[in-house]
């Protein structure tokens, strides 16, 4: 048996399947830039000698890189409102529980790479004179960030994907786009695939700029800085 | 070749950034990076904190605010599913959800979701009611309460119009599908003994995997299996039905009387006027 597969559902709910794009675009720009930022900050705090900065990020850290991110916007969305806290917006409460999820993950990302960078640096950054933090500042991080593009591609591809859980509590990305569509025309199949070609268009170009990225910006005499 | 002339590492890797003296203004760093995040995190929540105005009760503030959020699953045709060119709900739990709306002299908020946290929404007050086909049962009116019944629902099997499944032995052999915490799927593990049992959150894709072959059988309210034997574009039947004699309500937070005998008496009304009937025929005909 056969199953008839129309094609032409794909032309006629291209806007459709346009408008989820857009909502999932914008989830994950919003997470990913949010998630940068408060993984740098994180970070920080994670090569921080102060016991209390330390330990208060090794725990968000492990918390938020230790359970699943499903649950964690559960509890955004459904356990806030048992607090007084009342995130009306599911969009709004998706992209807090994306962000701060994405935000763990980017700061051991970051950790990494600045402990890529040889303690000898920063000794001879200091011989010459700068200060702790110029040294931090103006030689580790530069380097820091730049080995650390490889990681953090993987994450941005990662955070892309991901954002199609938020459609658990009715944020109409492109995944539930796809499945409302598959629901109102009895195709499931062209819907899966084209959902899936967008997915891949978004996550293809990505890591393509970030390659450009990464080559543009090599630390001159690294490996791989060479490889065209 | 040892030409390292350019950036070698030395190879003391095991030293890190941290073990460096003089500290002090990392370490000050470090506190008033915590001490910015916690502010920012403390204002970021705070703009969505809503300070619990007084009311009496649920009724009361719904009332007063002219607002009622109501949460709902879709796609589940014909009960409640998003018009893809539109972008508005429709179907049979939407219209009776807006008739008993204007009972009560609210607009509906409508908050789509998956099924189960509905249950928690509800009694979390992240909603005021949910309607979505919800089965009442003995357990789930323990945590929260229910309206009045406004539809009574058998479970269909679903299969593929070559299948040979005609009776209940017949699934003890089959591979079943059904949706997750839905009345469905606890009938079959109270029931039957299939060769295999799977319940699953999304209905089109279930219905798919019957399509498919990868489930001998989907169980599911027969409403929602008629809707999809009566089209011509899958291949599918309805076996037989299993009379359950499942009664719908609407899900109403525990302990709010006045929410609930106001929700009741639009029901009641609207079984009374023929607006029940009105609706369903117009959607199940």
């Amino acid at each position: 048996m056969v199953m008839t597969i129309d094609w032409t559902i794909i032309p006629e709910f291209f806007p459709v399947f346009m408008k989820g794009l857009q909502t999932t675009l914008l989830i994950s720009v919003i997470s990913i830039v949010l998630g940068f930022v408060g993984g740098i900050l994180i970070g920080m705090c994670r090569i921080s000698r102060n016991r209390l900065v330390y330990g208060a990020s090794t725990v968000y850290v492990e918390a938020f890189r230790g359970t699943p991110l499903l649950i964690q916007i559960f509890l955004i969305y459904l356990g806030l409102p048992q607090l007084g806290i009342y995130v009306d917006s599911p969009l709004v409460a998706g992209l807090i529980a994306l962000s701060l999820n994405s935000a763990a993950y980017q700061s051991e990302i970051f950790r990494g790479g600045v402990q890529s960078i040889s303690v000898g640096q920063i000794e001879a950054a200091r011989s010459l004179g700068m200060t702790y933090n110029q040294a931090l500042f103006n030689v580790v991080i530069p380097q820091a960030l730049r080995n650390a593009l490889p990681p953090y591609t993987n994450e941005f591809i990662t955070m892309i994907k991901d954002s199609s859980l938020v459609m658990t509590i009715g944020v109409l990305e492109l995944t539930q786009r796809g499945k409302l569509i598959s629901a109102t025309t009895g195709q499931s199949i062209p819907v899966l695939l084209f959902v899936a070609v967008l997915y891949f268009v978004l996550t293809f170009s990505t890591s393509r700029i970030l390659r450009y990225v990464e080559r543009r910006f090599a630390i001159p005499g690294m490996m791989g800085c060479e490889s065209k | 070749m040892a030409d390292d002339t350019v950036s070698s590492q030395p190879a003391d890797s095991g030293a890190s950034l941290k073990k460096k003296g003089g500290k002090k203004n990392m370490m000050i760093i470090a506190a008033a990076v915590v001490i910015v995040v916690a502010i920012v995190a403390v204002v970021v929540l705070g703009g969505f904190l809503n300070p619990e105005e007084e009311y009496d009760n649920a009724l009361d503030r719904i009332q007063s605010k002219g607002k009622i959020v109501v949460g709902t699953q879709v796609p589940y045709p014909p009960f409640e599913n998003l018009n893809t060119t539109t972008d508005k709900l429709e179907g049979i739990d939407i219209e009776i959800m807006e008739y008993v709306a204007a009972k009560l002299n609210v607009t509906i908020k409508w908050k789509p979701m998956d099924f189960d946290p509905l249950f928690a929404s509800v009694q979390s007050g992240q909603l005021d009611c949910a309607i979505s086909s919800i089965t009442i049962t003995a357990a789930r009116d323990v945590v929260n309460d229910f309206s009045i019944p406004y539809y009574v629902a058998n479970q269909a099997v679903l299969v593929k119009n070559s299948s040979a499944i005609d009776s209940l032995e017949d699934l003890n052999d089959s591979k079943l599908a059904t949706q997750l915490g839905t009345t469905g799927q606890w009938w079959v593990d109270e029931n039957l003994s299939p060769q295999s049992h799977v319940s699953l959150a999304d209905v089109p894709a279930t219905v798919l995997g019957v399509e498919n072959g990868v489930y001998d059988a989907f169980i599911v309210d027969t409403p929602v299996a008629n809707k999809y034997s009566n089209d011509t574009s899958y291949n599918l039947k309805v076996a037989f039905v299993i009379y359950t004699m499942e009664s719908y309500g609407i899900l109403i937070p525990q302990n709010e009387p006045e929410l609930k005998a106001a929700i009741d008496a639009a029901v009641a009304d609207m079984i009374a006027d023929g607006t029940l009937d009105e609706i369903l025929n117009k959607w199940l005909l």
